[in-house]
């Protein structure tokens, strides 16, 4: 059931009613846990099944931790609850990958590895509650959280349907205490929900949608275009992975609102970064700071040994990112598009210290031509790893990649009406709008007017631009 | 209640002149202590005050107080 289906604005109204006249927390906490079932249940009974495992063991390993005194024990249950948090990911995501790796390494011995699960079993939202187990164990551990009292108050907080299939990933802290409270939305946040919503619906639908089928197309063949439809192909995919992805958290955000809850920003802006540092402070915000917290500072801590800051900062920011291109996917185009961001990383990193100290962000305006070329090459950096990301094999990038640069004129030219005029739209807004502020939290605290004719806006867009075409969200298969 | 001495360490790493740091001051809050200069300051301040941390102390550090009292508990 995706959240621009008919089925899911049914699904969703009869969810926001029965929560109106049912008020009271513990029984509006055990309809969210029903409706969340309900909602994994449309995507098959493997996603049930394993987040009710994921949820019992999480729970019982908290508990646990908290529980013992004894510093041994507690790094048993820590290693114990990592163990299968991520023995299931590995289990269910990364089988194919390794198998195939290993045949394919193994094979000329005779050696062959089988494929245990095939891809289409994979439980829905496996990588995101994943990822939001494993920081509830981990801040239970280092005593930055306590542990949920009650299975159901846990189960609600994994389960929960509008951050399900693909986050945001919201911390154990943010919203256990959230469900605690009366699930009872003021006029605000029916409005600012709704605002989201509708803003999500025009990234995904208007804008991502209508750039998917020629995008698409280029992705999967370079070798039959020409370098100019090469060049659109990666601004198109640019454009889309950001309207796709983003109008995707806007519509999660723009859900829980509208139940008064509220959920972290993912994205800020992040093409109009400086640099690539900033990038990852802007873009998939709640996977960047996981990563942060529970894979880099982990590995900074650990090589404190390492003196020369340079190579130990560079070191754990390409593993990082090593990590985070494998949580993406099982595929070595993600292991690649991971390590350009780390190397990226490392560069920015090495280059600050010698050059400028802390590498503040300049102060001087957006259009100074220092502030042009920061951006213009921390994009360049962004949409050459979305060819990695984009293509399916490294063989395909490095075609993308070879046609591209060498600016080869021979092969197909494809014109599309939309890729250029969406890219242009997607400059001007990322060069004009405050990257700091959140227009849509403030809209209902513009005129009536103002917000008469911005909904309107977006409703007659929504209306007249859809492509009849339903495309799934690109961050759902990950 | 966080001491000049450590004030002043953590100021001097991160190269800003001056900055209020109360209990419950967060890193990100500070003008460039940002993840990569996290463990300089941490570094710095092992240096300094010559104290060892282990690695889950620091991990279990919430703000600039929990920093002073993992000092305190050193000296």
């Amino acid at each position: 059931m995706s959240f621009t289906s008919s089925e899911f604005v049914l699904f969703m109204a009869l969810c926001l009613a029965v929560l109106q006249i049912i008020q009271r927390p513990s029984v509006q906490m055990w309809l969210l846990i029903v409706f969340s079932y309900l909602f994994c249940l449309s995507f098959g009974f493997a996603g049930v099944l394993v987040i009710t495992l994921t949820a019992l063991v999480d729970f019982n390993v908290g508990r646990q931790i908290e529980n013992s005194t004894s510093s041994v024990n507690r790094k048993r249950w820590l290693w114990a609850g990592l163990a299968v948090n991520l023995g299931l990911l590995c289990f269910f995501k990364y089988d194919n990958f390794v198998a195939a790796n290993l045949n394919a390494l193994l094979g000329p011995l005779g050696v062959r590895i089988p494929v245990l699960v095939q891809d289409l079993l994979l439980p829905v939202g496996l990588s995101y509650f994943t990822l939001a187990g494993i920081s509830y164990i981990l801040d239970i551990y280092y005593e930055r959280g306590t542990s949920s009292k009650s299975i159901a108050e846990y189960l609600c907080y994994l389960l929960y349907f509008p951050k399900l299939v693909a986050g945001p990933i919201v911390r154990a802290s943010e919203l256990l205490p959230q469900f605690r409270r009366e699930v009872q939305p003021t006029a605000q946040d029916f409005e600012t929900g709704c605002a989201y919503l509708l803003v999500g619906c025009v990234k995904k639908l208007v804008i991502a949608d209508q750039l998917a089928g020629h995008v698409g197309m280029i992705f999967a063949a370079p070798e039959q275009y020409n370098a100019f439809t090469l060049l659109q192909g990666v601004l198109g995919y640019t454009v889309q992975i950001y309207a796709d992805f983003s109008g995707y958290s806007d519509m999660a955000i723009g859900c829980a609102r509208l139940m008064g809850i509220k959920f972290p920003q993912n994205f800020l802006m992040p093409y109009s970064s400086l640099n690539i540092a900033e990038f990852w402070r802007r873009w998939h915000v709640t996977l960047s700071t996981w990563l942060r917290d529970y894979v880099f500072f982990p590995l900074e801590m650990g090589s404190r040994g390492i003196r020369n800051a340079n190579i130990r900062v560079s070191r754990n920011l390409l593993v990082t990112m090593l990590v985070c291109g494998l949580w993406h996917g099982a595929s070595w185009n993600f292991v690649l598009w991971g390590g350009l961001h780390g190397l990226a990383l490392a560069i920015h990193q090495v280059y600050g210290a010698v050059f400028r100290r802390g590498m503040r962000p300049p102060k001087h305006s957006m259009f100074h031509p220092a502030a042009l070329v920061s951006r213009g090459l921390t994009l360049s950096v962004v949409m050459a790893g979305w060819i990695l990301f984009g293509t399916a094999t490294p063989k395909v990038a490095f075609q993308y990649f070879g046609r591209l640069l060498t600016w080869n004129t021979s092969g197909i030219a494809l014109g599309s009406a939309y890729i250029l005029p969406l890219t242009a739209l997607m400059i001007v807004a990322h060069l004009i709008v405050n990257k700091d502020r959140n227009l849509v939290e403030e809209l209902p605290l513009y005129s009536v007017q103002k917000r008469v004719v911005t909904y309107a806006s977006l409703l007659v867009a929504l209306s007249t631009l859809v492509t009849s075409n339903a495309v799934p969200f690109v961050y759902v298969h990950f | 209640m966080i001491s000049p001495e450590l004030k002043q360490v953590i100021l001097n790493t991160l190269g800003i002149d001056d900055w209020e740091l109360t209990d419950a001051t967060l890193a990100f809050e500070v003008p460039g202590w940002d993840s990569l200069n996290h463990i300089n300051v941490l570094l710095a301040i092992e240096k300094h005050f010559n104290v060892q941390f282990k690695n889950v102390e620091l991990l279990r550090l919430k703000n600039v107080g929990d920093l002073q009292r993992l000092l305190d508990s050193k000296l």
